[in-house]
Order: structure tokens, then C-alpha cells, then sequence
């Protein structure tokens, strides 16, 4: 398997937040290995915005998660780098991974129904995030943030809310939750993984346009996971992943 | 909430009813009950009128009415080699085994938690080699054969620990209580180990597999991807969403760990409810049997009926729609 993919790029000025180069991500199967993405390569400036088109299986899913450094086993990052700041994600020490991760990179899941822990309540997972990140950080100012990221994302008496656990949440709603999750430390740069996929056609284009719109008014840098091409606005880049043969 | 323990109280008391019939089955099937009390030089009139008396000729569900209204007041008629009503001797016997229950329940929890949870985070680890693979051994050695074992390097080779009885008994309100002397602890270490022979390797087995099951889900992921420490990943996020298949298989497993009293009590000569169920069996002492069974099988209404609103409040879905996800 091996899939190239083409970048197109909209303008080259401003500073590098990402480069991704040469990204070869391998599962160790018992057959032997599995190649998932065979050399990827792009660039990201701060606050620019890249769309990641491609179909199912192209590797968009594990492009997103080697750039966090957060493949699941049996999957490992084979060859090439992630500079974040310079700095190579894929080498880095856990410890300074978990400081980059949550904080300064969010990333938003493809199924909102699998990617909330349904024993915690909202309020715990929104300020464990807050209080990971920032050791000054009290529960009452951590709370103050998430409320005020809870009212970005349009949800209704957030004070309320907080204490609810996610089974109390419709897809959408906990889709919009996970969105001010990432939104909670000012990331840098927000990866969101085919983030409507998963939900009613109704609301697709509702939370996507949420997601979009809060990314330009922050200033964030994007990248966003797509398997058809959708983005109509706005400043993109474009990139399509795809496997086997060279098309587009 | 509120509804879910309602209706949790509800299906207990349906449990003890059926519980009740089986009991009241027993005592009708085992013995004569007119032949124990009067014994053989008895015209067969004179039976018949004893019969009579004692209501035994009267419909079956009269019978159990009767039956029951006695039980409510605690009346499971007199034990024949006591001599006492059958229930004064269970409650006499009862601390003795619930004290062994809960020694080893104790050690089960207290180190099957740990145990399970390092050999799921650290799979490869030695230890978690060595763990799983010595838990099949101590799942597959009878417990009487531990017990035995133990009693021979312990008691007899090394004569550290006392081999029989509960030692030094401190008695607190009708309460035999050997937990308050060293001489106790002591008696009890053996026996409670034995019991918890079979149960900690299996939590220990339970524990990684769930864990580990949990660890692999999306939330956990996303936890990682939130930049949570280590620690709080998995002792909050993955712990909580393991232990509620481990509190349920819990529950049912009380039940077994009582069923292996018997054997163990046997073995080490503790004067339990066991030890009196092998001799109430071998003295066809009915009505005893009968009181065993009802006490256990009500003991197991009520420690099912925690466990299950302990279940409750660990998993957030039952606090509201009153039922299970
Ligand atoms: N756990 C795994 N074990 C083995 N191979 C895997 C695993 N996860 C992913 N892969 C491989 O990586 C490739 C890319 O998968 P990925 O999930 O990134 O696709 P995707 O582009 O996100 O697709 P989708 O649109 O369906 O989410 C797959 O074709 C598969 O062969
Ligand atoms: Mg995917």
C-alpha cells in the first residue's frame, strides 16, 4: 500500500508551525507490516488551514494521530518527522509530548458518541484538561473557562450542563463539547478528524460551520480531515491523499 | 435513583419469596418430621392424630403459609441435635463465617486491584508474565489441596500459624468477633487465604482483561490526546469504566466464595456455619439444613442487592432512566 500525497499550496510567506516530512506510519501485524501511509509531506504556517482530503482507508485517521505521536498499538511512526516549532514530535519524550498534546495541539475525534468518557461528567472532563496544563491552575477559574468555551459552542444553561455526564448528550451536542474541549487551552493548531462524519446530515453542516467559523476567529491553524471535498470558504489549502495509483 | 433502589429492594424480596418455596421444599422432602420427635413404639393412630395436631395433614400451601409466618419471626423450627431452635444456632454460627468471608473478600480486593491493574498497564512487565501465568496455576488448585498445603508448611514444618480454630474471641453484642485479637488474626490468616485461592487469581485475570479492553477504547484515547497524566488516565479514566463489569461478576462470585466455606471451614476446623452444614448433613439434621439455606440464600439477596446500588452509583446511566445502559 502506499499512498502519495499532493499538496497544493495556497501561499508560502508566513512562519512554519507544522512540517510534517516523509511520514511513513507501519502497523506490525502478524503477517508481517502493514504500510498505513507511505511518505507523507506538509507544511503548515500559523494559522493557515489545510484541508486533508482522501477516501476511507487513505490514512487520514493515522496522519492525524502520528502527528500527536498518538498511534495506537500495533502502529508505530517508521520513518520521517513531525516539526512542530522545530521541534520533532516523533522523537520527543513523553513527558514533553503530554505538555504539546491538549495544549497546544487539540484534537477532535471522528465519532463524538465513542470519544467522551461516559463515566465522568463534562465539568471533570473539561477541567482536568485545564488543570493538566497549568499547574496555578484552581478549579473555579478552570471552570470559569470552560463555561465561557461551552457558551462558544452555543450550548444552552452551561452552568447546568457541567454536571451532566455525556449519555445525557445527543451526537451533536457532544460533538460541539468536544469542539470547546479542544478549543479550552487556545491551541495553536486544532486537528479535527472527519468531525461531522459521524453525525445526522441535518447537522452536519451545522457543526461544521461552527468548527470552521471558531478557527477563524481565533486565528487557529487547521487541519482538517475530509473524505469528499467540502470547503467552500474561507483561506484553504488543499491536500488529497489517496492510495494505489496517482489520480486528481 | 430512587427508582432503581425501589425496584432493586422489590426484586430482592421476590428472590427471598422464591427462596422461601425451595426451603419449604426441602423441609417437606427431607425426614418425617412426627417420626424424629416421637420415635418408633407409637401406634400408628397415635401418629396419625399427632399429624393431626401439628397441622401436617393440612394442603401443602397451608402448610407454607404456616411456614412462612414462622420464618418472618425468625421460627425455622428446633434443631435435632441441638435441641434449640434451628435459627439461634445459624446466628451463633454465623460471625465465624461471615468474619472468613470477609477476611478474604479483603484480601482478594486489596490485592487483586493492584495486581490487575499493573499487569494491564504493564503487559510485558515479569511480573504480568509471571502473574498470569501463576494465576492459572492458583485457579486450577483445589482448595482444599491449598489448604491442605498450607497447613503443613505453616502449621506443621515451620509452626508459625495456628492449623485449626478461630483462636482468642472477643464477644461485642451477641458478636463472636475474632478480628480484635492478635491470636485471631492469627487463626484466620490460613482459612481466609485458602478461601480466596480460587477468587483472587480470577479477579486478578478479570481485572487486566477489562482494563485492558478499556484502555484500548476512543475516550482513553481521547484522554491521551488531552495531554492527562499517566495517573490520572488510567486510575480515573480507565479504573471507574473497568470496575463496573467487576463489581457485577463480584456479586455472583460472594455466592461461590460461600459455597467454598464448607471446605474450607472442614479443613481448618472453624466453628462456622460450614462446619456445621458438613454436620447437619451427616446428622440428617433437617431443619438446620433448611435454616443454612435460607440464611445463605438471604445473605446473597442482600450483598447482590448492594453490589447492585454500589453499581449504580458508579455508572452515571442507571442515576437517571433507572436502567441499565
Ligand atoms: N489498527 C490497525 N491495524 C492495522 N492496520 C491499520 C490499523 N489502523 C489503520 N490501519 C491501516 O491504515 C490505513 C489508513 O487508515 P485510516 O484510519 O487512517 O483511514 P482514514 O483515511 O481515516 O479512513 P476513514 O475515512 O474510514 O476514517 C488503513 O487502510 C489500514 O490499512
Ligand atoms: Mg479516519
Amino acid at each position: 500500500m502506499s499512498s502519495i500525497l499532493n499538496c497544493i499550496r495556497a501561499d508560502d510567506v508566513m512562519a512554519t508551525l507544522l512540517e510534517v516530512k516523509d511520514l511513513v506510519v507501519k502497523f506490525a501485524l502478524r503477517g508481517g507490516d502493514v504500510t498505513a501511509t507511505n511518505g507523507v509531506s506538509f507544511d503548515l504556517a500559523r494559522g493557515e488551514r489545510l484541508g486533508l482530503v482522501g477516501e476511507s482507508g487513505a490514512g487520514k485517521s493515522v496522519t492525524g494521530f502520528s502527528i500527536i505521536n498518538l498511534i495506537s498499538q500495533p502502529g508505530y511512526i517508521a520513518s520521517g518527522s513531525v516539526n512542530f516549532h522545530g521541534e520533532n514530535l516523533a522523537t520527543m519524550s513523553a513527558a514533553r509530548l503530554r505538555t504539546i498534546r491538549g495544549n497546544r495541539i487539540s484534537m477532535i475525534f471522528q465519532d463524538p458518541m465513542m470519544t467522551l468518557n461516559p463515566v465522568l461528567t463534562i465539568g471533570t472532563q473539561m477541567i482536568e484538561t485545564l488543570m493538566a496544563h497549568n499547574l496555578q491552575m484552581c478549579k473555579e477559574r478552570a471552570r470559569g473557562i470552560a463555561l465561557e468555551k461551552l457558551r462558544k459552542v452555543h450550548i444552552p444553561s452551561p452552568e447546568r450542563r457541567l454536571e451532566q455526564y455525556p449519555h445525557e448528550f445527543s451526537g451533536g451536542m457532544r460533538q460541539r463539547i468536544i469542539i470547546a474541549i479542544a478549543l479550552l487551552t487556545d491551541p495553536e493548531l486544532i486537528i479535527a478528524d472527519e468531525p461531522t462524519t459521524a453525525l445526522d446530515v441535518t447537522i452536519q453542516a451545522e457543526i461544521m460551520d461552527l468548527l470552521i467559523e471558531l478557527c477563524e476567529t481565533e486565528g487557529m491553524g487547521m487541519i482538517l480531515m475530509l473524505d469528499t471535498c467540502r470547503c467552500r470558504s474561507g483561506n484553504w489549502t488543499l491536500a488529497v491523499m489517496y492510495l494505489r495509483r496517482t489520480g486528481y | 435513583m430512587i427508582a432503581f433502589v425501589i425496584r432493586r429492594i422489590i426484586q430482592a424480596f421476590i428472590v427471598i419469596f422464591i427462596i422461601s418455596v425451595i426451603g419449604f421444599a426441602v423441609k417437606q422432602s427431607v425426614g418425617d418430621p412426627v417420626r424424629e420427635m416421637t420415635g418408633i413404639s407409637v401406634s400408628a393412630e397415635e401418629l396419625q392424630e399427632f399429624r393431626e395436631k401439628l397441622g401436617l395433614n393440612d394442603p401443602w400451601y397451608v402448610q407454607y403459609v404456616r411456614f412462612l409466618g414462622k420464618a418472618v419471626q425468625g421460627d425455622l423450627g428446633n434443631s435435632f441435635f441441638y435441641k434449640r431452635p434451628a435459627t439461634d444456632v445459624i446466628l451463633e454460627k454465623a460471625p465465624a463465617t461471615l468474619e472468613l468471608v470477609f477476611v478474604s473478600s479483603l484480601i482478594v480486593i486489596l490485592f487483586s486491584v493492584p495486581l490487575g491493574v499493573f499487569s494491564a498497564i504493564r503487559p510485558n512487565h515479569f511480573l504480568s508474565r509471571f502473574l498470569m501465568s501463576g494465576s492459572i496455576v492458583g485457579v486450577s488448585i483445589p482448595v482444599f489441596l491449598t489448604a491442605i498445603m498450607m497447613i503443613y508448611v505453616f502449621s506443621v514444618k515451620l509452626g508459625w500459624l495456628p492449623s485449626f480454630g478461630r483462636g482468642e474471641l472477643v464477644m461485642i453484642g451477641g458478636w463472636d468477633s475474632g478480628l480484635l485479637t492478635v491470636d485471631g488474626w492469627l487463626h484466620i490468616l490460613m482459612p481466609s487465604v485458602a478461601l480466596s485461592s480460587i477468587m483472587l487469581p480470577l479477579f486478578i485475570r478479570l481485572i487486566r482483561a477489562e482494563m485492558m479492553e478499556v484502555l484500548e477504547s476512543e475516550y482513553i484515547k481521547f484522554a491521551w490526546a488531552k495531554g492527562l497524566s499517566n495517573r490520572r488516565i488510567w486510575f480515573v479514566h480507565a479504573f471507574k469504566n473497568t470496575l463496573l463489569p467487576v463489581i457485577t461478576v463480584g456479586g455472583v462470585q460472594l455466592g461461590v466464595t460461600i459455597a467454598f466455606t464448607i471446605l474450607t471451614e472442614t479443613v481448618f476446623q472453624w466453628q462456622g456455619l460450614g462446619f456445621m452444614f458438613m454436620e447437619a448433613v451427616e446428622r440428617s439434621d433437617s431443619p438446620l439444613l433448611v435454616a443454612y439455606l435460607m440464611f445463605v440464600g438471604i445473605v446473597m439477596v442482600v450483598v447482590n442487592t448492594i453490589v447492585d446500588l454500589i453499581y449504580g452509583l458508579v455508572n452515571p446511566t442507571i442515576r437517571i432512566s433507572g436502567a441499565s445502559s
